[in-house]
């Protein structure tokens, strides 16, 4: 008895012990894995920090969002990285995030945008990405998409993830109170509905799909490590639903500086490097150094919602999902 | 052992207390109740009900004449096929959904109400067999000299003998697999594929992961033991779950016929072919491995054995309990009571008191004990039951104390269940995804929490590499059991 209490205390212990310096950031799986930022971020900024990242991968940005909600001033997150500008107000309205104290006079991003608690460290316009060499009819509107195209589409739960949380808003953006008369028409072509992006965009690589949900970015990653230019991003003249992702500190946070200290990191010029490189997003520091491929992708026009709109509505928006592509 | 008995019926007294507490007094986020009567919820509540159907009918449809011709003729080794069947019954859920996704998800979407229906399949069919096969068995002998002398040819004894019983076995057989699949989770969570595949628990597991909204939980949460508990007042009495090995075969003809050789053949290799191809996919690439292993898999341990423990001891008070009306409808509602209810009453308890995740372990172990205890009580009751009848007056009349009798009259009668009833609990406790991810933080792991996070990031290979493990750990722990069950029987022998 003894014996097999031990190592469940000693497993206590050291989870205890090892809190005490370690920096938690929970994300999405995505960042995390092994070609995600995950990696490159934690070794550049343990070797500034004297610290110890601990990436914690959830299925997508929405989830951050749940969590946060479901764990309260129990969370053992210093830092939650991957929610984006449409979940701002939400996020705040929990009451769990402490000011960061910087200002961004010196970002680019999509549209003016300011906040004391949040740190937008990437940003990238949603896009359905297809392979040239198979599909050929590509719609050229969301509109086309809906009604008219023939093509096979997976995309990702708005539940949970934060792509599928903006097709949710760009079919609102488009569509308005007709909304749920296209989630039907969509759920004809769906194949399936993932609780991530990284889920999505493998079956997609796998074929099980004409068209994915992904970023106006993603070509870019075909381009420069698989030296093809047959995955393109499909250009809707509606315009393209824009990300703004961000990272926040938490106030239970035990570390606070080493918090800020890190949301400070997100944004220096080598951090941006990485992200635009192994995240494929968008940099926000004006001048980051992108890869190449980033000069041949399509720059569509942008459409965004106001995070204070999507607070009041997304639940029923959720709903209204729910209910029509079910 | 009347102390054990009251002991633990004071301890389901307080669960189901805690647990209507938790419903009750959930922190009540969420829309107003009407809110919640909408098509969505009728969309889960039909897909539920077909879901089940659907995996219930065709289990009875493929198992009926499987089980018909495998009780021809008794054949040597007819024990190995029933433990086989079990196992694929007992075996964790997950080792079942990446085998399917394995074998099966080049040529379908198994990402869909297929392949959720292919997985159920894998194992109730073989529960379905097994159940119809034993009833056909019980046919007694008599009856088939009986319709021989009166002259019945092959289709009168079919039509006159065993139609009767195939009809009278197939109804509760249809409405447990019914229940189960009601209540799957595991199967529907992983391979649902996108909101119309969604039943009640996944629902309930949705509205607290996903939403944070208790009120909905609680709502799908009601609704389904609403459900369960009428279908089981459909079933009439308790069914009987029967999960020992059975060696002892009465008539052994050492031969099988032709037609049984062909079925047994086809039979193991549709039921081994998607495990073939689990192995395959695992041994594709050198192992991968993950930092959290090992986290994983002592949590995992400590949870198992820990509520394997609480649960013998809690089948065992059970066990010695009297039939009285309490008890009764206290067994009764342990089996009706779907787990991801009492997880979800006990979880929003704790939530509203704030120490959530504090209790993670207690109450992963307490709710996995409760969730084996409807197999175990039965074996272990049996036992119980026949010893008291032959000793207790006895017993009592020459004054034995409790103590004495436990020692000499019940110990020896059920030390032969135990290790296998330990097994038993171990491995549908190490297998466990729902209640862990149910109750866990982030940072929680266990090993099918950890092969659920690798499919979820489309790792396919390491997760079929880490359930590999599983299947090998929930293996082992059987094999443990069988020898250390000989081992005492040896000794008993001496």
């Amino acid at each position: 008895m003894k014996l097999l209490f031990k190592p469940f205390l000693l497993s206590l212990l050291l989870a205890s012990f090892s809190q005490a310096q370690t920096l938690t950031v929970y994300t999405y799986q995505s960042f995390t894995s092994e070609w995600g930022p995950g990696p490159q971020i934690e070794t550049l900024f343990e070797a500034q920090c004297d610290c110890d990242v601990e990436f914690i991968g959830l299925e997508d940005g929405v989830s951050l969002l749940n969590r946060l909600r479901l764990e309260g001033q129990q969370t053992s997150a210093d830092i939650v990285l991957g929610l984006d500008d449409a979940l701002i107000e939400e996020t705040k309205a929990l009451n769990l995030l402490q000011a960061h104290g910087m200002t961004f006079e010196n970002l680019d991003l999509p549209y003016a945008f300011n906040d004391d608690q949040f740190v937008p460290y990437d940003y990238g316009h949603f896009a359905f990405i297809y392979d040239d060499q198979k599909v050929t009819d590509v719609p050229s509107s969301l509109k086309e998409l809906v009604e008219d195209s023939e093509l096979s589409i997976i995309y990702q739960d708005p539940r949970t993830s934060t792509p599928g949380q903006g097709l949710m808003l760009w079919v609102k953006a488009v569509y308005g109170d007709e909304s749920a008369q296209a989630w039907q028409q969509l759920k004809e072509k769906t194949v399936t509905v993932t609780p991530g992006w990284s889920e999505a965009y493998s079956l997609f690589l796998e074929g099980k799909s004409d068209l994915v949900l992904s970023y106006v970015t993603s070509p870019a990653y075909h381009m420069t490590w698989d030296e093809t230019e047959q995955y393109k991003a499909a250009e809707f003249s509606e315009g393209h639903y824009v990300q703004i992702e961000m990272a926040a500190a938490l106030k239970t946070s035990k570390e606070p500086e080493l918090a800020k200290s890190f949301l400070q990191f997100l944004i220096s010029t080598e951090a941006q490097a990485v992200l635009a490189s192994t995240n494929w997003m968008q940099p926000v520091l004006k001048d980051a150094e992108t890869p190449a491929a980033f000069d041949k992708l399509i720059t569509p026009k942008t459409i965004y919602t106001p995070s204070s709109t999507v607070y009041k509505n997304r639940k029923q928006w959720l709903r209204e999902w729910r209910s029509s592509a079910s | 052992m009347t102390l054990l008995a009251r002991l633990t019926t004071g301890f389901l007294c307080l669960t189901l207390m805690l647990c209507g507490a938790g419903l009750y007094l959930h922190p009540g986020i969420g829309s107003p109740w009407l809110q919640y009567f909408d098509s969505w919820l009728v969309s889960i509540v039909q897909f539920s009900i077909w879901q089940a159907f659907l995996s219930a009918f065709f289990s009875v449809l493929i198992a009926t004449p499987i089980a018909w011709f495998l009780s021809r003729q008794a054949f040597r080794f007819q024990w190995v096929l029933k433990s086989l069947f079990n196992l694929f019954f007992i075996m964790p859920t997950l080792i079942i959904i990446l085998a399917v996704v394995a074998a099966y998800s080049d040529w379908i979407n198994v990402f869909s109400l297929k392949g959720i229906l292919i997985a159920h399949l894998y194992i109730n069919g073989p529960f379905a067999i097994r159940l119809i096969w034993q009833s056909l068995e019980n046919i007694s002998q008599e009856k088939y000299q009986l319709g021989r002398s009166i002259g019945f040819n092959q289709k009168q004894q079919f039509y006159w003998i065993e139609l009767p019983v195939l009809l009278q076995a197939i109804k509760p057989v249809f409405l447990l697999i019914f229940i189960f699949c009601f209540s799957s989770f595991t199967i529907v969570l992983t391979l649902g594929g996108g909101p119309a595949n969604t039943n009640l628990e996944v629902a309930v597991y949705q509205a607290l992961k996903l939403d944070f909204d208790p009120k909905a939980a609680v709502l799908y949460a009601l609704i389904h033991f609403l459900s369960t508990a009428s279908i089981i007042l459909l079933l009439g009495k308790r069914a009987s779950f029967k999960m020992e090995y059975e060696r002892l075969v009465k008539h052994i003809k050492p031969s099988s016929n032709h037609m049984q050789r062909l079925i047994i053949g086809v039979l193991l290799l549709v039921l081994l072919y998607p495990v073939t191809s689990l192995v395959a996919q695992a041994f594709s690439e050198p192992w991968i491995g993950s930092s959290r292993l090992l986290a994983a898999l002592t949590t995992s341990f400590v949870i198992a054995l820990f509520s394997a423990m609480l649960s013998i001891l809690l089948s065992l008070g059970r066990a010695f309990s009297q039939q009285r009306r309490l008890n009764l409808l206290l067994d009764y509602g342990l089996n009706i009571l779907p787990v991801m209810v009492i997880t979800t009453g006990l979880f929003l308890l704790v939530l509203k008191l704030g120490i959530a995740f504090k209790v993670t372990h207690l109450l992963i172990i307490w709710v996995n004990a409760l969730m084996t205890m409807p197999l175990l009580v039965p074996m272990l009751r049996n036992r119980v039951n026949v010893y008291q009848q032959r000793y207790a007056v006895i017993a009592t009349a020459i004054g034995m104390p409790l103590a004495t009798q436990f020692k000499y009259i019940y110990w020896p009668a059920i030390r032969g269940q135990i290790p296998w009833s330990v097994a038993l609990a171990m491995v549908l406790s190490v297998g466990d995804l729902g209640v862990s991810a149910m109750v866990g933080s982030v940072n929680f792991v266990t090993l099918p929490i950890l092969i659920y996070q690798a499919m979820g990031s489309y790792q396919m290979i390491l997760a079929s590499q880490l359930t590999l493990l599983l299947l090998v750990i929930c293996a082992l722990i059987l094999l443990a059991a069988e020898w250390l069950g000989e081992r005492k029987a040896h000794v008993k022998g001496r």
